[in-house]
């Protein structure tokens, strides 16, 4: 699969205000293009996973995607020891991770010299990792998404080069549509008026 | 117990989620609050972790508190730019401040010659928490400060604060 097949195939598995943290690059220019309001898009690696996380505990009764990649989840990694002791109360978190083994933004090296074993990984942890090759397989990954916690890492494989950034929405930009996004699910005040007193 | 007087503290100004990478100054709080049963403790093993999971929760309207030494600022520094700086996801966090003056470890003074330097950089709103008793009414101003969603802010544990929580 592609990285637009995938998300595409998301968005069908998924409820349509699903909150969505994601991460750079030619992802983020994807789900752009198919989750623009509802999605927080980070530029900043190694934090995608923890950050959603933060977001799924404060929203525990609402759906809640990590679109992570391999290379932002490696560098943190150190996460996998805190969700594996939140596992219980993680059932709204799906974390995907879209693993094409390159650092494609930065140059098109790989993101690892070594073999390494995604699931392995997760049972060091206690964490269910799922890895994930096809269409099929990820649709099967997702049939039980939001009732407890969801973590797969699909194999990518992109034959096009990565396209030109179109997206403008910078990090302020993305940070104030979340926030009304959120605002709009749980009914809560997250932004204050400003007033004088 | 002074300890027990900073977690009521904790309590009354609502907090519900208070995040630690434990060091041996902010333990006796961090072991106070994972016994609850009031507020929600998340122990990670990176600053970082902690930091992206404050900012998460702060994002949802959920009061949260990041603890920590201020050696993690420079662990953390990363993300604390990237979320602080580029993404305006801010945070709270209660920093012990290691190295302060009458510090007794060789390795601890450069904790502190490069804690303050960061805070301005990383454009943290800071103030120092001298006792438990001054504890409280910062904690509601750092929540004040927060809620403005300008900036991270920092409550700097000093030695007076830090030698309480052990009693």
């Amino acid at each position: 699969m592609n990285t637009a097949e995938t998300l595409t195939l998301l968005q069908t598995m998924i409820p349509a205000t699903t909150s969505i943290v994601c991460s750079l690059g030619r992802t983020s220019e994807a789900a752009h293009a198919l989750f623009p309001d509802q999605t927080l898009f980070l530029d900043s690696m190694g934090d995608v996973t923890p950050v959603a996380c933060g977001v799924a505990l404060g929203m525990p009764k609402s759906p809640v995607v990590a679109i992570d990649t391999d290379g932002s989840h490696l560098l943190g990694v150190t996460a996998l020891a805190t969700l594996g002791g939140l596992t219980a109360q993680l059932g709204n978190l799906c974390i995907l991770v879209l693993d094409n083994g390159l650092y494609e933004s930065g140059g098109g090296l790989p993101s690892r010299t070594c073999a390494l074993d995604w699931v392995a990984l997760g049972q060091a942890f206690g964490l269910p990792i799922r890895e994930v090759d096809s269409a099929d397989e990820l649709k099967s990954a997702l049939s039980g998404v939001f009732q407890r916690l969801t973590f797969i890492v699909v194999k990518i494989v992109n034959k096009e080069r990565a396209p030109d950034a179109t997206k403008t929405v910078d990090g302020l930009e993305s940070r104030y549509r979340f926030c009304r996004h959120l605002e709009k699910l749980s009914g809560k005040t997250i932004l204050y008026p400003a007033t004088k007193s | 117990m002074s300890v027990e007087l900073a977690y009521r503290a904790l309590v009354a100004a609502g907090v519900e989620k208070v995040l630690a990478m434990p060091d041996s100054f902010l333990a006796p709080l961090c072991r106070r609050v994972k016994t609850g049963p009031e507020i929600g403790y998340i122990q990670t093993t990176h600053e970082a972790t902690g930091i992206g999971m404050a900012a998460g929760l702060t994002l949802t309207g959920t009061r949260s508190l990041m603890l920590m030494e201020n050696s993690g600022l420079r662990s953390a520094c990363e993300t604390l730019a990237r979320l602080n700086l580029s993404h305006g996801l801010y945070t709270c966090s209660l920093i012990s401040h290691r190295g302060a003056f009458g510090e007794r470890h060789w390795w601890g003074l450069a904790h502190h010659e490069t804690m303050v330097p960061m805070l301005d950089a990383l454009r943290f709103r800071y103030h120092y928490v001298r006792s438990v008793d001054e504890f409280g009414p910062a904690l509601v101003k750092a929540y004040q400060t927060l809620a403005a969603f300008q900036c991270s802010v920092a409550l700097i544990a000093e030695p007076g604060l830090l030698e309480g929580l052990r009693q």
